[in-house]
């Protein structure tokens, strides 16, 4: 790589990503968010500004001006952030309320994959696109008869000279119908023992044959969907890694997701704690006291501090052992179980504040901040089931954290 | 122990951590042999030097810091060990402060330093009326109590011969407990509360540790047991009832070990803060852990040869000092709270 392309990658983005001190660079990145924040966002209300639309125009934004790939290397185009300075975006991010991204998987898990495991083509075609986020990616891998038993899928990939045929189908697959790519698990070897005959593929979902049908969830809302596939030809050249070799890929994959990925999550709750504190504060009962002074509710909002911290640590000892290059195998499932369960817990605790309020759904938009506590406190649902449930997390745990029988 | 999961990294020297250890399970009681007075305990800790280990090199001490006192901690939970070792070591230095050079109590520091004479301790709860709750009072020479105000704190040193002392049944069978009703102190000190922050600090992070020790021994005991005994035709450790409960407590556990390494290193200022929080976390994890190794026994759980009722009693111990944990949850709630309502000017 030659000094240019370093001084090109490293000059993306505005000035704050090349601050001398932490300090400069959270007074810089607080300030761009205050300009840039509302700019964007004009008129929309807490409903709209959370909407996919906003969420993907927020995202394409940053993207477009440079802030993505903090974390990767110079030569891949990244940022190379410290640990501590991509801690402080996430915090900055929640504190100013930008809404959540769109391209979750294409980020905080096709990006790590393929650093880790692509070869310098598949390298080059991607990770451009998802730095300027003009691709969006989901991930095919639950399926109606392998949910938490993922081995047992059967969404099969037939090679046929320098294709391969796929047929079967995919579900629950987050953003499936607004998503150009799909990283797909397939099944490559129909008489190989369970994992031994997975495959991983980087799958065109413009391609013939590829339907979706989007999959309405108790929020009222459609993210999840369907995937049909029939007969899709995909070329030998979208697999990534070696054939058959797909599981250690998905595994690997799947630490990404809960340390890179949740991470964000983690640093993001101090804040939605923080508002369920002034929620509290500023709700009354009938008999004039604030929420905030019920002992029942500031017993519940004690314990979320405390977890919320706790949280905290563990991610920044994961993000400390993926620095170092260690895979994080048990820990990973427990920041997720200790995040999901917790985050949970927090809009359990904010239907409480909310009294009688809480009887109304979640895209009433006479409701506190526009209805978005009942929408989360019915997505939070989602959090202790994707991604490997809570059940799954703890026998994982137990299995190979603590040496228990299967 | 297949998988990364077990941070039982320690917190300071691994040499040093495994000598203590060592050591100490040298001298482990068992519910079946175990003396309330321990008399291998104290000669071991004086002779290893621990009773010195927090005071600073220029004060004559070993100067190990707050990471050794970690790693001291957790192995007093894990090997039940017994008298006042924590709590001489942390007050050494501010006795050795605050102490008269000069007069007739001179020779006291010297000889507490040196493990001649033995504290009990108590923290400014119980009913005076009564009398203090005081741990360790059984050897006590002297008794420590540490009254904490709303801007200063007093420490005060009584002389248990002259003070009216009752020795009652002890929850924790490996500690004793009696009331004392103390006549005037040998000697008091008035000190600002920043000034005791040090020394509050300190107190957390070994109680803390001290219950994760407890803790994570007693998980050990479940572990073994439940990979071993066979019921339905399996060992019961292949239900995933039980498997969730043992996951459950370690996270916990890793949580709390994560808690007091902050507390170990945190910056002055917010280090009491993350010292309660450790201890807390530690607390929550030990009484889970504990509570989880009885029942995943059985009835066994429930036998006092089975010992592990001395970790669950230690536990239980450790969590009502300081008036107990909730009122240390209390006040890291209201920080919290507090916090939050300032960053959003309410």
């Amino acid at each position: 790589m030659s000094a240019a392309t370093r001084l090109e990658a490293g000059a993306r983005g505005p000035a704050f990503l090349r601050a001398d001190s932490d300090a400069g660079f959270r007074a810089g990145l607080k300030s761009w968010l205050a300009t840039e924040l509302p700019a964007l966002a004009g008129a929309r209300g807490p409903a709209e500004a959370n909407s996919i639309a906003f969420r993907l125009a927020w995202e394409s934004h940053c993207c477009r001006v440079g802030l993505s790939g903090l974390g990767w290397p110079l030569e891949e185009g990244g940022h190379a952030l410290s640990l501590a300075r991509q801690a402080i975006y996430h915090e900055e991010c929640a504190r100013a309320g930008t809404p959540l991204p769109v391209n979750m998987i294409g980020h905080g898990i096709v990006a790590p994959t393929l650093l880790a495991f692509g070869d310098a083509a598949q390298k080059a075609r991607f990770l451009p696109r998802i730095l300027d986020n003009s691709e969006v990616w989901c991930q095919g891998y639950s399926e109606p008869g392998a949910g938490s038993d993922l081995a047992a899928l059967r969404l099969s990939a037939r090679r046929d000279g320098e294709e391969y045929v796929l047929n079967g189908q995919k579900i629950w697959t987050s953003f499936a119908d607004l998503s150009q790519w799909c990283l797909l698990l397939a099944r490559t070897d129909a008489s190989a023992t369970r994992h031994a005959g997975i495959s991983v593929l980087l799958v065109d979902m413009s391609l013939q044959g590829v339907t979706c049908r989007p999959i309405r969830q108790i929020t009222g809302e459609a993210d999840f969907n369907e995937v049909f596939f029939d007969n899709v030809r995909v070329p030998a050249s979208a697999r990534l890694g070696p054939e058959n070799g797909g599981w250690r890929l998905a595994m690997a994959a799947a630490n990404f997701e809960r340390s890179t990925y949740f991470v964000p999550r983690v640093v993001r709750m101090q804040a939605e704690l923080e508002a369920l504190i002034r929620l509290a504060a500023e709700r009354r009962q009938a008999d004039g006291c604030a929420m905030l002074e019920v002992p029942g509710i500031r017993a519940a909002i004690t314990d979320l501090g405390l977890k919320t911290h706790a949280m905290r640590l563990m991610a920044e000892d994961i993000l400390t052992e993926a620095e170092r290059g260690q895979t994080s195998g048990v820990s990973s499932s427990t920041l997720k179980l200790l995040w999901s369960e917790n985050h949970q817990r927090l809009f359990d605790v904010a239907m409480e504040v909310l009294g009688p309020e809480a009887a109304l759904g979640p895209q009433e938009v006479s409701g506190a901040a526009q209805g978005r506590w009942a929408r989360d406190y019915l997505w939070t649902r989602a959090e202790t089931i994707l991604a490997g449930t809570s059940e799954v997390h703890r026998n994982i745990i137990a299995e190979r954290g603590l040496g228990l029988p299967k | 122990m297949s998988d990364d999961s077990f941070k039982n990294t320690g917190f300071s020297d691994p040499e040093l951590r495994a000598a203590v250890a060592v050591a100490m399970a040298g001298v482990a009681p068992t519910a079946m042999t175990l003396d309330i007075e321990a008399p291998k305990h104290w000669p071991l800790a004086r002779e290893m030097g621990w009773l010195t280990a927090y005071l600073p090199e220029a004060q004559g001490g070993l100067g190990l810091g707050l990471a050794f006192i970690a790693d001291l901690g957790e192995q007093v939970g894990r090997h039940l060990f017994s008298g006042p070792l924590l709590e001489t070591a942390l007050f050494l230095p501010v006795l050795s402060e605050t102490l008269p050079k000069a007069d007739a109590l001179a020779p006291l520091l010297e000889q507490i330093a040196q493990g001649q004479l033995r504290l009990g301790f108590s923290e400014d709860f119980g009913q005076p009326e009564t009398g203090f709750v005081t741990e360790h009072l059984g050897s006590a020479t002297h008794m420590l109590q540490l009254l904490s105000g709303s801007r200063e704190s007093a420490l005060r040193v009584y002389a248990v011969d002259q003070a009216q002392v009752a020795m009652v049944q002890p929850m924790d069978p490996t500690a004793s407990v009696g009331r004392l009703r103390p006549a005037a102190p040998l000697f008091e000190v008035r000190l600002p509360n920043a000034q005791l922050a040090p020394l509050h600090l300190a107190l957390h992070i070994a109680t803390a540790a001290d219950l994760l020790g407890a803790g994570e021994e007693a998980l050990v005991r479940a572990l073994e047991h439940v990979k071993t005994r066979r019921q339905f035709g399996q060992p019961i450790g292949g239900f995933q009832v039980v498997k969730h409960r043992l996951a459950d407590v370690r996270s916990a556990l890793d949580v709390a070990r994560l808690a007091l390494a902050r507390a170990v290193q945190a910056p002055q200022l917010q280090a009491v803060d993350s010292g309660r929080m450790a201890r807390v976390l530690a607390a929550e994890a030990a009484l889970a852990a504990t509570a989880a190794a009885v029942q995943l026994h059985g009835g066994l759980g429930f036998s006092w040869e089975m010992d592990l009722h001395l970790w669950l009693k230690r536990v239980r111990r450790l969590n009502a000092r300081s008036g107990g944990t909730a009122a240390l949850r209390h006040a890291t709630g209201e920080r919290i709270i507090r916090a939050a309502l300032e960053v959003s000017g309410i």
